[in-house]
């Protein structure tokens, strides 16, 4: 069963968290989710402790990736190109909260578990790889609840994606879709 | 979770099965009990002895204008906005289609400014199109039930007090069509609020503003009737009492329980543990006897104000009538409550009765055991979601498919009649509708309800799987299950979370779901008006605002109104 942006439900539910997260802690996830969708999934390579993507990687290799990571499978997770580089440290933090981890690119750790998230925005030209470390941590991380602010340009595409999956009105379901009558006095 | 919500092991062997409790028939047979969210709210608004300000009120002699009313809880102030306007007849409806309404409604965070009040009097009234901030934590509206709600004002008007018995038949002024909370429209998100000591508990903001509506609702008839009349009649506080708030609801709130497994395990083992401890109880107290016995005829009272159009359920509610008289001689006059284990011999009464008598009794049993039972009132939020568990084996997932899934293996999820609807996201409304998957378009768009075709269809790819494939190798290959493989972990740890039936079968009556649902609120009166919609009464029997701040030596020497003794009430002069 796919959503409107064509992602499996299952995968979209842990988007949502994630971006939901992502976009409270300031991060730029919403415009990385759209490019995200739009790239065929990689070819996974499995190396000793290391799961290599070979291609852009996508949403759902991120979320892949996690999996792996989560698993204890592999250690570190490369990759050349990431299409949404800090949706991979909200993805992490929403779905393995117990693990703490590092994001590298080019030998440089742009992200730990428990540290600041810095600007990523290199990481899709430099390289990248998310390891985790020997003795995985809880964390305790506050989300800071309030509006999610969104250019108009995102919000209009993420609404054209979310009618992708409405089903248009017809006389039989204005009749008869939610069950009730047309006007109720009593 | 609190040690409170971790059951004793007794209590747990006690409890009642989820493939007993978790089944649409027996859910859409229950009823209130004292650990619904209406009843939390009022024992909290009670403990804190709240009184409740008019603030403003500015309404012409036909009761259209605006109304202001606060409360402080946790030492915040929380605000109720009114507006209320005239609407055609014609445009009365309660669906979510309308675009009009006889009243809209706000809950404000915090005292609104005048600045705020005109922002939202431009808004509130049209609702879903409005625009809306994060000081908004509860959107709503209703329309007036005209023949009571005209009624009562004539009464009153001309100095006397309405007739008990319409309002009995009604048992509301004003009916909400829509109550809407976390974000919606724009309003502030649940987490806003989630931290809140004094909205603990699912849906405190909302169950707050119905109940301060109806508190409107009242001030509203006698405004009228004091300017037709200055010298009207006050409505009494027994009519005001049991006059509640109508509620008329539709399918967009029974895919809830679905989306919300760990939220639906909780309520559901909070009220079977409340069960369990009280059918433990080796014997009940003079009081708990004569609290039975009151009960037990009050209940009498009030299916016999409980009449809806709908045949079926008529039947029903007679069937329940005639039921809960013979329950009502063994309490009263055979005593039962006199022996040892008193309250599971009680729950007893109900084998081989309706699934009705049977839930009547759960809220019976729970209504007279408060002091043991409503700690667990804490346990019914949830603040962890379903998880996947990536590391766990396709072994482990197979283990809990034959378990806590082992349900669909009666489900016909191939046949046409076993997969007949579909649930669906409406364009024009972005509600959840459902529809017939071979008589209308829209299948491919179908939202994750089937959850026992999903279930079966997992269990047969699993089938020719190795066991020691962990859940993540499984999902790189076929990613499609996630959703599902997740479900299916969740209920290893919270078993009363999945609805054990197939939901898009022919047979499937989203009603039963609806009526689950409300009853947690603290629903009664249900009134269906199809299989997919149906009216109800929130806060029928409330205590008034007044009487929120009594102190507890009038209560207990009965010298005021128990703020905590309205489960199934009656209009006393019926």
């Amino acid at each position: 069963m796919l959503t409107g942006s064509g992602i499996d439900v299952g995968a979209a539910d842990d988007l949502a968290r994630a971006g939901a997260l992502g976009a409270a802690l300031g991060l730029p996830v919403c415009d990385e989710m759209l490019r995200g969708l739009s790239c065929k999934r990689p070819e996974a390579v499995f190396e000793d402790d290391r799961l290599i993507w070979r291609g852009r990687v996508d949403l759902t290799a991120i979320i892949s990736s996690i999996d792996f990571l989560q698993a204890g499978q592999v250690q570190t997770v490369q990759a050349n190109l990431v299409a949404a580089p800090h949706m991979v440290a909200a993805l992490a933090i929403t779905l393995a909260p117990e693990l703490s981890f590092a994001i590298v690119a080019g030998g440089k750790i742009l992200m730990t578990q428990d540290g600041a998230i810095q600007d990523m925005g290199q990481l899709g030209t430099e390289g990248f790889a998310i390891s985790v470390s020997a003795a995985p941590a809880p964390l305790d991380r506050p989300l800071t609840p309030g509006p999610i602010h969104l250019e108009t340009q995102i919000w209009d595409k993420i609404m054209r994606l979310a009618a992708k999956s409405y089903v248009a009105a017809s006389e039989a379901s204005r009749a008869s879709g939610a069950g009730a009558g047309l006007t109720d006095n009593d | 979770m609190a040690e409170l919500c971790k059951p004793a092991v007794a209590e747990i062997a006690r409890r009642r099965p989820p493939e007993m409790v978790m089944r649409l028939a027996r859910m859409g047979a229950f009823f209130p009990t004292r650990l619904s969210f209406m009843r939390t709210l009022i024992r909290r608004l009670a403990a804190a002895k709240t009184t409740i300000t008019r603030r403003h009120w500015e309404m012409d002699e036909n009761g259209y204008g605006r109304a202001v009313f606060s409360l402080k809880l946790g030492g915040r102030d929380y605000t109720l906005v009114a507006f209320s306007n005239a609407l055609d007849p014609d445009m009365r409806t309660d669906r979510v289609i309308a675009e009009a309404w006889d009243a809209a409604f706000v809950l404000f965070d915090g005292l609104p400014t005048d600045a705020d009040l005109d922002r939202l009097q431009a808004n509130a009234p049209k609702q879903e199109a409005g625009r809306f901030s994060d000081n908004e934590l509860v959107l709503s509206r209703a329309n007036k039930s005209l023949r009571l709600f005209a009624h009562v004002v004539d009464a009153l008007a001309a100095g006397k007090q309405p007739d008990a018995h319409q309002i009995a038949q009604t048992g509301y002024l004003m009916r909400t069509t829509a109550v809407y909370g976390n974000g919606k429209f724009g309003i502030s998100d649940r987490s806003k609020i989630a931290h809140r000591p004094e909205l603990q508990g699912p849906f405190q903001a909302e169950m707050l503003t119905v109940y301060l509506i109806r508190h409107f609702t009242h001030e509203l008839v006698q405004h009228i009737a004091v300017a037709r009349n200055p010298k009207a009649a006050k409505l009494s506080p027994a009519n005001r009492r049991y006059l509640g708030i109508g509620n008329s609801t539709g399918l967009g709130m029974a895919p809830f329980l679905v989306t919300h497994p760990v939220l639906l395990n909780n309520w559901m083992l909070v009220r079977e543990t409340a069960l369990s401890r009280v059918r433990g109880l080796k014997i009940a107290s003079k009081a708990q006897q004569t609290r039975l016995k009151v009960l037990a005829t009050r209940v009498v009272q009030h299916i016999a104000q409980w009449s809806v159009a709908d045949d079926a359920y008529t039947q029903r509610i007679n069937k329940l009538q005639q039921e809960w008289r013979e329950i009502a001689k063994s309490i009263c006059d055979d005593n039962i409550a006199a022996g040892a284990y008193p309250f599971d011999r009680i729950y007893q009464l109900g084998a081989n009765r309706s699934l009705d008598c049977q839930e009547l009794l759960v809220g019976l049993l729970l209504e007279v055991c408060g002091p043991i039972i409503d700690d667990l009132e804490d346990c019914m939020d949830s603040s962890v979601d379903a998880r996947l568990n990536p590391s766990a084996t396709l072994g482990m997932v197979k283990q809990t498919l034959n378990t806590e899934f082992r349900w669909v293996d009666g489900c016909d999820v191939t046949s046409e009649k076993g997969q007949a609807q579909f649930w669906y996201e409406s364009e024009e409304k972005l509600e959840p509708r459902l529809g017939l998957r071979y008589e209308e378009p829209g299948a491919d768009k179908e939202r994750p309800l089937d959850i026992a075709r999903q279930a079966v269809q997992l269990k047969q790819v699993l089938a020719d799987l190795p066991d020691d494939m962990l859940v993540a190798t499984f999902l790189l290959q076929q990613p499609e299950y996630r959703y599902i493989v997740r479900r299916v972990q969740t209920a290893a740890w919270a078993p009363y979370g999945e609805i054990q039936d197939n939901l898009i079968d022919q047979d499937c009556l989203p009603i039963d779901m609806l009526r689950c649902k409300l009853s947690f609120f603290g629903a009664a009166k249900f009134d269906p008006k199809s299989d997919k919609w149906t009216r109800i009464t929130l806060y029928a029997g409330a205590p008034l605002p007044e009487e929120l701040g009594q102190n507890d030596a009038d209560i207990s020497n009965n010298a005021q109104v128990d703020p905590d003794d309205w489960w199934l009430p009656v209009l006393e002069e019926a």
